[in-house]
């Protein structure tokens, strides 16, 4: 995997329009958007459209990376994401909605797993979510898992884990303010 | 709802990066962090706070062909055809523009003439080349007659072996530029500008990646995403 300096230097050559800088972004970083992709939206032919429109996207907008701001990978994750649940919210037919599977949170709850080494501060800010997030009670860390992963709305969480939408709401709020609380504190 | 109020904004912003702030409140939430600069660093705190869940996912193969798909759409080349190289891609257009190029390079003289009366004041001149990024790869000093053209490379753009930068006259839409001269990789070099092409000065610059040889005759550059600013030097009393 090449460096952030490396992936910020490719994003750069593809805001000047260079196709093969855009090659060897796509090269290093599609398995990674694809598995993200894949997780949120749970369905190959959808991933398979998402990772066409994010990478587009990342084409179109790669003038707009601040690297002072994001690394390169959690700017084109970001956008992949955001793609991801547009389609998730469009396509919500049914309200049937899959559940978080154990190995999705096998990242936040594994102490052992090392995140990826993009820089020391990364690293660290890595680590502070996932010391934060395992100090949320499981309602909270529940609801916040599903609406990042799943791009649930109040109404659909509380549809999906059988709580009043009131209760839910709190939960979000409540598992957020004690996230910032707790990542303000590392 | 009290948006000076700061705790609530940057709960706001906490759920409409998580993706549960919905509808109207949405929009109105985009809106405020559009025209408050305090608002949107909140947004960009939580962004990249929340957005390191995604760090963890598992990488998986994107599937066969995903490539191929993705490239038929940011690129003009057909779809079949795989990415090479910059000089491939180059050597495409100008094929494709090589018909037209005459016509367009007639027109372009011809059209370019109003041009031409507008931008007949003496003077000197400071030109930045600019990337994307807005930094500036190129600052490119003019004589008073736009005679010669001292280009400093002031920054940095990545280059592939046996490739070089070309500056090039823009002569409005579907016509041929004109070649100005090579671009330095390090250091200044100078330009002359043809006689012809000065009293069109200030224009339109752009900047093209070629074979270090220089581009052939008649065929279409194909611009990359850097622009020019043309500015008056500022003059000590």
């Amino acid at each position: 995997m090449p460096t952030p300096e490396e992936l910020a230097d490719l994003l750069a050559r593809c805001a000047l329009n260079d196709h093969r800088a855009f090659e060897r972004l796509y090269q290093h970083c599609s398995a990674q958007l694809y598995g993200l992709v894949m997780r949120i939206v749970r369905d190959e032919q959808l991933a398979r459209d998402v990772l066409q429109d994010g990478f587009v996207r990342i084409w179109d907008r790669a003038g707009d990376f601040r690297p002072e701001l994001a690394s390169p990978t959690t700017w084109m994750g970001s956008i992949m994401r955001n793609r991801a649940i547009d389609v998730l919210r469009r396509r919500r037919a049914s309200p049937i909605v899959p559940d978080l599977q154990p190995e999705e949170l096998h990242w936040l709850e594994d102490p052992t797993t090392e995140p990826q080494h993009e820089s020391v501060q990364r690293d660290r800010d890595q680590r502070a979510l996932r010391i934060c997030l395992q100090a949320l009670n499981e309602n909270q860390r529940q609801v916040i898992a599903l609406a990042y992963f799943r791009g649930m709305t109040h109404e659909e969480l509380a549809n999906h884990v059988g709580a009043p939408l009131g209760t839910v709401k709190s939960w979000v709020r409540r598992g957020l303010l004690q996230l910032r609380a707790c990542l303000n504190q590392l | 709802m009290n948006y000076d109020d700061p705790k609530l904004v940057d709960l706001l912003a906490a759920e409409y990066v998580l993706g549960t702030l919905s509808g109207r409140a949405r929009s109105r939430f985009q809106k405020l962090a559009s025209s408050r600069p305090k608002v949107r660093d909140r947004v960009e705190y939580w962004d990249q706070r929340l957005n390191q869940l995604a760090q963890g996912a598992q990488p998986a193969p994107p599937p066969p062909g995903a490539w191929e798909q993705i490239f038929a759409r940011v690129s003009p080349l057909p779809a079949t055809q795989p990415v090479r190289s910059i000089l491939e891609q180059i050597s495409f257009w100008r094929r494709a523009a090589f018909t037209g190029g005459l016509v367009a390079l007639v027109l372009a003289v011809v059209l370019a003439w109003p041009v031409a009366e507008q931008a007949t004041v003496n003077g000197e001149y400071v030109v930045l080349l600019r990337d994307q990024a807005e930094r500036a790869i190129w600052t490119i000093n003019t004589d008073a007659n736009r005679a010669m053209l001292q280009v400093r490379k002031t920054g940095e753009l990545p280059m592939p072996d046996g490739m070089a930068c070309y500056l090039w006259l823009d002569m409005g839409e579907a016509k041929r530029p004109e070649l100005l001269g090579k671009l330095p990789d390090a250091g200044m070099e100078e330009i002359e500008v043809p006689m012809e092409l000065r009293p069109m000065l200030p224009g339109r610059l752009l900047v093209s990646v070629e074979a270090v040889t220089g581009p052939p005759p008649n065929d279409m550059p194909r611009p990359l995403g850097i622009d020019s600013e043309w500015m008056r030097p500022v003059r000590g009393a």
